[in-house]
């Protein structure tokens, strides 16, 4: 288990320079963190580790969990910890007292309610809900059943929101029942593995309902086999459900769906070609010598990879080729091989020289305006993976199998594009990537970065968050790191309720240009000042990576300004949180017409600013106004006649396809 | 060898779990549930190990 990452080299020694180095510990045990673990390995890492503190050191940020379980799980609290550390969370582990968890949950002097979790996590074996029903239940019988459990969980589910504000993830069940009629389990209703299953089928129904995560535990078991992860002697031995050498996967789960909901999943696939999207390299064996294709199993393998990277591509991820190769011989591949399945579109950075790769990835990232840690680097080469392990830690580099048959296991394995959502725009996104590409062409034709924007034919659609916008909404505050000042992370429920408070501001953009439709790309939300009414703060701003530069953060605060001003509103507050990656908005606001408040410039770097909007000069900007949406009187419709803006007056709803629901 | 669970300090079910698997794992060996309940002190684990990887 683990397979896709290295195994450690030296674990004991690394570990104990890792404790002898003091200032820098904790990025020496971060480094250690990314090896194949054992579980008394990832034992140790933790003892090393120690108690998570309160203020996390630059570059990691903390998070308080808390397990709600009616089996033991202390065991699995050190693979937790390390599987966090691996995404650079540092994880403060409260675990209940075995078994009472709804008592936890209920009684409000429990030590649950000191904790004051971020994440509950309820991990509890399916032998309660099913032990009551009996094997001769009828299909009625058996679903009422298993209908009370899901209610029960429900209510415990919103007995965590509502008292914590937490984010709830629920482990699903492991089939831990033996067959009893065998392969005709499946058709007796009150059957114990047919109940499990049921349990299940009704559990993930629920949790798309009422936006709660899962940590599937129940699909892990059957990709590594019941026996890898249940070991009935542990569970005899101290009601261990999860088998000790299981838990190092059972953190890496738990802590994929952790990074996922803060927006730390991957968002790029680097592809190196020769020997990795075809067998042989095209360099030597020409397009007629590589192995691809149905026919052999080498070129199916290879096939398979392209087929998965495709898939992946159409959720929403990014690809790129990264290979070192001449230009033109590589991208012929791409236009003229037959059994391609990538096409050169698909690509939306390709990257073909012979210059070494990790300055590549640099460019890769660089042009596609995305953090470097948001890469995975696949490639078959092993001195290539280590040296860019070596130069560059923050790039995922998969540990891929030397036979290419499993090249598409190990990836998914990883886990590494694990989404807690998935929305319209997603499948739009690695087209828009493609887009940006068309663009940056067009901008270097043009003669300046005004006439580049003036020839974009750019038009924005705005308006207050929509029922059917909110996921994407949610997504995109969850998981914009770059153009966000404040770093807050709403849940959908949060953006719901500021999406229908009194006086809360909110405001979501779409952006068209003659390019496409770059979709749902920046959102706002402003909260009045409960001491000052008509003042509202900007509590959050995002916009998506991919609209940088295009004058929309001006335009946005254009329309910001104008609405808010029909609220009566006198001021704007806003402030800036600096974070390793939201540098590009440290200046944000005074480009906008803020001015510093006088009580601000914190220790912290915590920035604040204030906006008098009476003294608010719109930004002339090269983004027409498309549609207006909901309640009118939203913003006043004459255009300064000097504004550059190509104003093209308002367009009506049904000529929309963006608005046509 | 006379060491029992007692005489450890902070010793708890986690602690006597991650024992059992390090021990385990170290000799490569696997205990069944009633020879875990018949440990009672550290020479008892001993000669069980040894007579495990005496007889295979």
């Amino acid at each position: 288990m683990l397979d896709w990452l290295p195994v450690p080299q030296d674990f004991r020694g690394s570990l104990r320079l890792a404790l002898e180095t003091s200032p820098d510990r904790l990025e020496k045990l971060a480094a250690l963190s990314q090896h194949r673990l054992s579980f008394l390995e990832t034992i140790q890492l933790d003892r090393a580790l120690g108690p998570a503190c309160s203020e996390p050191p630059q570059g990691f940020s903390s998070i308080r969990l808390a397990i709600l379980a009616s089996a033991t799980v202390d065991h699995l609290v050190p693979a937790i910890r390390v599987a966090g550390l691996r995404r650079r969370l540092l994880i403060d582990v409260h675990v209940g007292p075995y078994g009472q968890y709804r008592q936890q949950l209920l009684d409000a002097d429990s030590p649950l309610h000191r904790v004051r979790p971020q994440i509950v996590l309820l991990s509890l074996t399916a032998r309660q809900a099913i032990s009551a029903v009996p094997v001769t239940a009828m299909v009625a019988e058996a679903d009422a059943a298993i209908g009370r459990s899901i209610a029960e969980l429900r209510m415990l589910w919103r007995k965590a929101r509502e008292t914590f504000h937490a984010t709830v993830i629920q482990q699903t069940f492991l089939n831990v029942a033996e067959p009893l009629f065998g392969g005709y389990d499946r058709l007796v209703a009150g059957a114990p593995a047919r109940l499990i299953a049921q349990l299940n089928e009704r559990l993930s129904q629920a949790a798309a309902e009422d936006g709660v995560l899962l940590l599937d535990i129940a699909r892990a078991s059957e990709r590594d086999g019941l026996d890898a992860w249940f070991d009935v002697t542990r569970w005899l031995q101290g009601k261990l459900e999860i088998a000790p050498p299981a838990a190092p996967v059972y953190g890496d789960l738990l802590a994929r769906v952790i990074a996922a909901q803060r927006g730390l999943s991957k968002k790029c696939l680097v592809l190196d070609l020769d020997n990795t999207l075809w067998g042989g390299v095209i360099g030597d064996d020409g397009p007629e010598g590589i192995i691809l294709g149905e026919g052999t199993g080498t070129g199916e393998a290879h096939l398979a990879l392209q087929r998965y990277a495709k898939q992946l591509r159409e959720r929403g991820v990014i690809l790129a080729v990264c290979s070192k190769n001449d230009p033109k011989v590589a991208e012929a591949v791409f236009r003229d091989h037959s059994e391609m399945l990538l096409k050169r579109t698909d690509i939306a950075a390709f990257v073909a020289n012979w210059e070494d790769k990790s300055t590549n990835l640099r460019r890769i990232a660089e042009q596609l305006n995305i953090g470097i840690d948001s890469l995975v680097f696949v490639d078959d080469n092993p001195a290539e993976r280590a040296r860019i392990r070596q130069s560059l830690p923050m790039v995922a580099v998969p540990e891929l199998p030397s036979d290419a048959a499993e090249y598409v296991r190990c990836l998914a394995d990883a886990g590494y594009f694990e989404s807690v959502v998935f929305t319209a725009d997603d499948s739009r996104r690695a087209e828009q990537y493609a887009d940006n590409a068309s663009r940056e062409a067009f901008l270097d034709s043009s003669e300046s970065v005004g006439d580049f924007l003036r020839g974009l034919d750019m038009s924005v659609t705005f308006g207050p968050f929509e029922t059917v916008d909110l996921t994407r909404v949610a997504q995109l505050i969850g998981k914009t790191n770059q153009f966000n000042p404040t770093t807050r992370r709403y849940s959908l429920e949060d953006v719901t309720k500021f999406a229908t408070t009194d006086r809360c501001l909110t405001l979501q953009f779409r952006l068209v240009d003659r390019f496409g439709d770059n979709g749902l790309v920046s959102a706002m939300i402003l909260r009045p000042d409960p001491h000052a009414p008509d003042v509202l703060d900007i509590d959050t701003w995002v916009m998506s990576c991919r609209v940088f530069g295009r004058e929309l953060e001006r335009e946005a605060m254009n329309i910001a300004v104008e609405t808010a001003r029909c609220m009566g509103v006198r001021a704007f507050r806003a402030d800036y949180i600096p974070t390793p990656k939201n540098g590009v908005v440290s200046a944000l606001y005074p480009t906008v017409g803020f001015t510093l408040a006088s009580e601000a410039a914190r220790q912290d770097g915590v920035a604040r600013w204030l906006l008098h909007l009476s003294d608010y000069v719109p930004h002339p900007t090269h983004i027409a106004r498309r549609s207006e949406q909901h309640d009118g009187a939203r913003h006043s419709e004459q255009v300064d006649a000097d504004s550059p803006r190509p104003f093209v007056g308002r367009v009506h709803r049904a000529d929309h396809g963006d608005q046509a629901r | 060898m006379e060491t029992k669970r007692d005489d450890v300090e902070n010793w708890d079910s986690f602690a006597y779990i991650s024992f059992i698997v390090a021990v385990e794992t170290e000799f490569g060996v696997k205990f069944g549930v009633a020879e875990v309940e018949s440990f009672q002190h550290v020479g008892s684990i001993v000669r069980k190990i040894s007579s495990l990887l005496l007889t295979g």
